[in-house]
């Protein structure tokens, strides 16, 4: 497992800067097989995350080497990259789950700030 | 207590993900899809995955020690495939001495086959206790964890079941756990368990929560948690394994439930018999029970292996008990190189090379020369097992070649036949359907297609009436009326003549067949769209009123009535507003494949199978599935590359692709010239019986009928060929079509049973060979597929449901009483999710017994699969060291993999280590172990 955090549109242990009229929220990325989607979606729903996005099909290159992204006629063995975007206050929850789950299973979390324009669809 | 945190609830949902690797999630029966039931431990090398799964589910995952002697002395298995297996596992064994006892002088490899014969004997597949409450029954002598077993089985089985209950459970549509908390402060049974009521009416409200709480109850260890709720699992695999479908496909599950619900069920039973017990046979309750548990886990035995002593037993077999010392520590030291665990691994081995070795030397034989002639026809069947007899006994008819493909055609749909009201997923489960077709009356056939649709909805009718009877205790006594005057006969003739019943339904279902449709296959511009909605219109229009002679003119006029309000009745009970209409009409538009993926697909499925030159004036597409009565697994026998449906759809949809003047000009462009008079037939294939049905014969053109009728001359030359020689196969003097319509039968036919392999490569590989249906044929030329896309989804699509079925036969027949779906007469279905062994229980998973054995005797033989491909060794390698999917099961032995770049050259076989090594048969290794 590794997780990386970032501090978009600030310099790293600073406060990020404020954007005008944006709610600052925290983005949770995750790269897992695509047979485990189910699951990190699971636990984000019961973690009250009211929705995430998913790319199925993810390429690249990292610790267990080259991840082919694409196969033409099996969606499950490939890579899914899924994002969620959550208040501060549901992202404990998620990355206690997440770090759960990287202790026996292969994937990657990247955790960051983000902005949001609608808040109230993140809550 | 103070409620969990969302962190806590959130860390158990991700353990409880963990735990439940040692399930794999099940289909319904009804849309039956074959699984590896250890499919989540794939990452992990096959033998690892057994001895993590195998103690909770009380399971060996190979066949017994005994087991395999029995086939030594039969020599199925002989001396050369034990050395050559031995030298596969240990390949320092080459280098080793030769070990001395007495005054002889043996072969490491000799001595270890040695080793192999003396030990015979080995205890029952060892279960581990399972949870608190099985921990609990062993040590202070209750029976808590069956009564969970009970209880929470009852409950599982009211809430999946959808159709057999007369009253069914209430609310369910809020959860398996909320219903359950719901209702079971009411449930009887809480006073006969002695259970306080109070804990069961003030339960929490999430399932986490109750979880916690049990887990907290019971004192298990942080650590320990997710061991905990493993063994909590592996208590009822096959309700868990149902339950984790739901949980995965929550999209295609009628009422919500998931494992957490299950194991919050499980544990709060749990938590409160285990308090009870432990309150009353030890002073300080669960805790001093905990500290048992704890001592005695640390004490559980080791492997009990013992070098030495296997030495000295072993020295004793051969005549040497008075080897001196010195000697016999060589013996040991030998010994220690290969663990007494591991030799009903190294047996399996040799069982499975001694079929593969013959496999591959059939293979290597010179191919017959192809006729430089045009071919009469050529045929394309699935790669299923089943139609390599088929096809073997086709080209015997004369100059027809025969090609093998995934059954589904590569066509990822939705179909929407016109008789019914859903679509069905016509492809491999793992794959999400990217695109609808839909089935319409042919343009000149409606007032008949009307009749045809009617008479199949009474026949099915009469059907649904006898399924019902089947679900329901009630019924019988209302089946006269509720399946109408025709039950009655039908039911008196099916039972004293199956065959005859059989002719009956099929009359019923052939007047239904025969009804005059074709898939829209294309994507219809907005006109045809159009034409194609009012079609559809006036059929429904027929089909309300129940007039089906109703004429084109007369439903258009009613339609158009209705369209514009006149006809304020039919508008409103067929939805024939303006609207309605638009909606129609745009969702046609929708349908099929616009002329680009139809030049995509259509260039990508022929480069596969290697037809891309040398036509013939008919090219078959078949598609196949079972027709059998009164079958709980009837989807089993179908085809697996459709999902566990029948293909005839796929065939159909691609021959009206294929058959697309402008399609074949695009091709063209591409380097795949179809001549104009080659023409595609749909077809299906019954493998229950081995009749070919052509499909489409409306759509014939005048120019081919006498050429169809030859085909189907030989096709039916060839299905009773191969019938006569499935009948020697199965026990019982019955032929396969009286089989097939006998309701009683347990076993219409062998399915895909002692399939052993998977063969890729040009159709001249396998002409000619009796193969015995035992091998899965996808026809390949890696000259025809330039950049290896092809076989890349021919290893990783097909193949990869090849080793879901092959792992479902194997785990079946090792271990038919855990993964296995035990003796067919004593199922009893739960609605269409599976079944029970008796009236209660767990549900079953895997096949029934009568799906691999003959009584006592296995008719399928457990091997993992061989795939065997000729292409391009780099090509191949390339394409493995890319694929997690092919690394994973390769390095872990899932299945095996043997390589040659062209028929005259030698195979090469991929090591667990990921090296490539020349195959060599058993024998040769023989000569040089006994020299």
């Amino acid at each position: 497992m590794s997780t990386n955090r970032s501090d978009a549109g600030g310099v790293t242990g600073q406060e990020p800067a404020a954007r005008d009229g944006l709610t600052r929220m925290t983005k949770v990325e995750v790269v897992v097989r695509s047979a485990d989607t189910s699951l990190v979606a699971n636990l984000l729903r019961h973690a009250g995350v009211t929705g995430y996005t998913s790319l199925s099909g993810v390429s690249g290159f990292g610790h267990h080497g080259y991840h082919h992204g694409r196969l033409l006629f099996n969606d499950t063995d490939t890579l899914s990259l899924l994002i969620a975007v959550m208040p501060d206050a549901r992202a404990e929850a998620v990355l206690a789950g997440l770090r759960e789950l990287f202790e026996e299973r292969s994937g990657v979390m990247f955790v960051s700030d983000t902005y949001v324009s609608r808040p109230e669809y993140f809550r | 207590m103070t409620p969990p945190t969302d962190a806590e609830r959130s860390r158990l949902r991700a353990q409880i993900g963990a735990a439940a690797r040692i399930l794999h999630a099940t289909w319904p029966l009804e849309t039956f899809v074959a699984v590896n039931p250890l499919g989540d431990l794939e990452d992990r090398p096959f033998e690892d995955a057994v001895a993590l799964a195998g103690p909770l589910l009380g399971v060996r995952g190979r066949p017994a020690l005994a087991q395999f002697h029995g086939w030594y002395a039969a020599g199925r298995i002989t001396d050369a495939d034990l050395d050559a297996a031995l030298r596969r596992r240990v390949p320092t064994l080459a280098e080793h001495p030769d070990i001395i006892l007495g005054g002889g002088r043996l072969n490491p490899v000799a001595a270890l086959r040695a080793a192999l014969l003396h030990r015979t004997d080995e205890p029952s597949p060892r279960t581990v206790p399972r949870g608190a409450g099985e921990w609990c029954d062993r040590l202070l002598d209750t029976a808590v964890a069956p009564v969970v077993d009970e209880q929470v089985a009852k409950w599982c089985a009211a809430f999946c079941d959808t159709t057999g209950a007369a009253v069914p459970m209430p609310g369910r549509e809020a959860g398996l756990y909320a219903v359950w908390r719901a209702l079971v402060p009411h449930d009887p049974a809480l006073r006969r368990l002695g259970v306080e009521r109070r804990r069961f009416a003030e339960l929490p409200e999430r399932p986490e929560d109750a979880i916690l709480s049990a887990l907290a109850r019971l004192r298990i260890p942080s650590p320990e948690q997710t061991g905990e709720l493993r063994a909590q699992l592996a208590r009822l695999p096959g309700f868990g394994s149902h339950i984790k479908w739901r949980e995965e496909h929550a999209d295609q599950a009628p009422h919500p439930a998931d494992l957490c619900d299950l194991l919050a069920l499980r544990l709060t039973y749990e938590a409160a018999l285990v308090e009870q017990a432990a309150g009353r046979r030890l002073p300080d309750g669960v805790a001093a029970l905990r500290a048992l548990v704890e001592a005695h886990a640390g004490a559980e035995p080791a492997t009990g292996e013992d070098p030495s002593r296997l030495a000295s037993g072993l020295a004793a077999s051969l005549g040497q008990a008075d080897a001196e010392p010195e000697q016999l520590a060589g013996l040991v030291a030998l010994l220690a190189l290969l663990p007494e665990s591991a030799y009903g691994w190294v047996w399996l081995d040799a069982y499975e090379w001694h079929y593969r070795d013959q496999l591959l030397a059939t293979l290597g034989r010179p191919a017959p020369p192809t006729p430089p002639t045009r071919p009469a026809a050529q045929a394309v069947f699935c790669i299923d097992a089943r139609s390599e007899g088929l096809r073997r006994h086709l080209e015997a008819q004369g100059n027809i070649r025969t090609f093998g493909f995934a059954g589904f055609y590569q066509l990822v749909i939705r179909y929407h036949a016109l008789h019914s009201a859903h679509g069905a997923r016509l492809c491999p489960v793992p794959l999400t359907p990217t695109k609808s077709v839909s089935e319409r009356v042919s343009p000149g056939e409606e007032v008949d297609a009307a009749r045809s649709i009617l008479a199949e909805r009474r026949a099915a009718a009469v059907n649904g009436a006898f399924h019902a009877a089947k679900d329901d205790l009630a019924a019988p006594f209302a089946l006269a009326e509720a399946g109408g005057w025709l039950a009655g006969p039908l039911a008196l003739l099916k039972t004293v003549l199956p065959e005859g019943y059989g002719t009956a339904r099929a009359h019923l279902a052939a007047a239904a067949l025969a009804r005059r449709t074709e898939p829209v296959a294309h994507a219809p511009g907005p006109v045809e769209a159009e034409a194609i909605v009012a079609a559809a219109e006036r059929q429904a229009i027929r089909a309300h009123l129940a007039r089906p002679g109703l004429s084109e003119a007369e439903s258009e006029r009613l339609r158009r009535c209705a369209l514009a309000g006149e006809e304020p009745s039919l508008a409103d009970a067929l939805d024939l507003g303006a609207e309605g209409h638009a909606r129609r009409v745009a969702r046609a538009t929708s349908l099929g494949y616009d002329p680009a993926e139809q030049l995509d697909w259509a260039e990508f499925a022929l480069r596969s199978f290697g037809l891309v030159e040398q036509f013939a004036r008919l090219v078959l597409i078949t598609g196949h599935g079972s027709a059998t009565e009164n079958n709980a697994y009837e989807a089993a026998l179908d085809c697996g590359a459709c999902g566990g449906q029948r293909g005839g759809p796929n065939a159909r949809i691609a021959c009206a692709l294929l058959n697309r003047a402008d399609l074949r000009e695009a091709l063209a462009g591409r380097g795949i010239a179809i001549p104009p008079d080659t023409w595609f037939l749909a077809a299906e294939h019954d493998t229950a019986t081995d009749r070919v049905r052509i499909l489409d014969h409306h759509l014939i053109p005048a120019s081919h009928r006498d050429d169809v009728a030859t085909l189907q001359d030989a096709l039916d030359r060839a299905g009773r060929a191969l019938a006569l020689e499935r009948a020697a196969r199965l026990p019982g003097a019955d032929h396969p079509r009286r089989r097939a319509r006998d309701w009683a039968q347990i076993r219409p036919e062998w399915g895909l049973a002692r399939h052993a392999a998977f063969i890729v490569g040009p159709g001249e590989m396998v002409s000619g060979l009796d193969l015995e249906c035992r091998t899965f044929l996808h026809s390949y030329d890696w000259r025809a597929d330039p950049d290896g896309t092809a076989l890349e989804t021919i290893l990783t699509a097909p193949g990869l449901v090849i080793q879901w079925i092959n792992a479902q036969y194997y785990f079946s027949t090792t271990d038919p009483e855990v993964l296995g779906a035990g003796d067919k007469t004593l199922h009893n279905v739960i609605g269409t999710i599976g079944v029970l062994q008796g009236h209660a229980g767990d549900l079953r998973l895997g096949l029934p017994w009568q799906s691999v054995a003959a009584g006592p005797e296995l008719h399928h033989e457990p091997m993992r699969a061989l795939y065997a491909v000729q292409a391009p060794l780099e090509r191949v390698r390339r394409l493995v060291e890319r694929n997690d999917l092919l690394r994973h099961y390769l390095d872990g032995e899932w299945v095996a993999l043997v390589v040659r770049d062209e028929a005259d050259r030698p195979w090469v076989r991929r090591t667990p280590a990921g090296d490539w090594a020349p195959w060599h048969p058993a024998t040769i290794h023989t000569r040089e172990t006994n020299t």
